[in-house]
């Protein structure tokens, strides 16, 4: 948990935090038991993927339209320069570790 | 920990949620807080439904992980299987969440909630300490 903290630019003297779902956490540490490896670093690529598409280019850009307008029935996806960018490129460059 | 903890000061969210809130013990403090979350579609109802529409946008979201995954795999011929197994992971996620119904009224719920501390807390029983201490 420190090194969660530290690596969130926090404190690492935090010592107590709240917890708002705890069965959740005890149910995510079993998951995570179950659950192999390579499961996980497919599920941290994804995550990372899913979170930058809409500033890649336009072949990850274009699917990921395609699945907001069947999720959420808006035919118009705001032009790239409208969405908000506030991820570093050495994070999508940091995808490769996973 | 320490890698989730790189995503999530990244803004990439996984696992769990981090956030800030009112101390449970002194309110009149603000300090970090753990939540549920990990999952790519917005609630655990679009892992747990099984209605037609609900199995509709399923397939979507995993036709859409597999088509982002192949631009940065080309490579990859096991792509189709390994979609399948995140899906399970998620909903895995989406099982031990609570419902956006709980969420909601789960503020006057103080067992739903809890607060640890760090230093003492290793020998607590419950099943997320032993995990988030260390």
């Amino acid at each position: 948990m420190r090194e969660y903290f530290a690596e969130m630019g926090l404190s690492t003297s935090i010592d107590s935090f709240n917890v708002l779902v705890p069965d959740f956490f005890a149910g995510l540490k079993q998951l995570l038991h179950d659950t192999e490896l390579s499961v996980l670093r497919t599920y941290v690529r994804w995550c990372i993927i899913s979170e930058t598409a809409s500033l890649l280019p336009e072949s990850f850009r274009n699917p990921l339209r395609v699945f907001s307008t069947k999720f959420t029935g808006i035919m118009q996806v705001p032009p790239r320069n409208e969405t908000y960018a506030s991820i570093s490129l050495t994070l999508v460059s940091s995808i490769t570790q996973y | 920990m320490s890698q989730t903890g790189f995503l999530h000061h990244n803004g990439i969210p996984a696992f769990f949620d981090f956030g800030v809130g009112a101390d449970f013990k002194r309110p009149e403090y603000n300090i970090a807080e753990l939540d549920q979350g990990g999952l790519g579609l917005p609630d655990r109802d679009y892992y747990l439904n099984t209605d037609g529409d609900t199995l509709e946008i399923q397939d979507a979201y995993k036709l859409l992980m597999e088509t982002l995954l192949a631009q940065v795999e080309p490579a990859s011929t096991d792509l189709h299987q390994r979609v399948a197994a995140v899906f399970r992971f998620e909903k895995g996620l989406a099982e031990v969440s609570l419902s956006r119904t709980a969420v909601t009224s789960r503020i006057s719920i103080t067992s739903t909630r809890a607060r640890y501390v760090l230093t003492s807390d290793a020998s607590v029983a419950h099943g997320i300490v032993g995990w988030l201490v260390g």
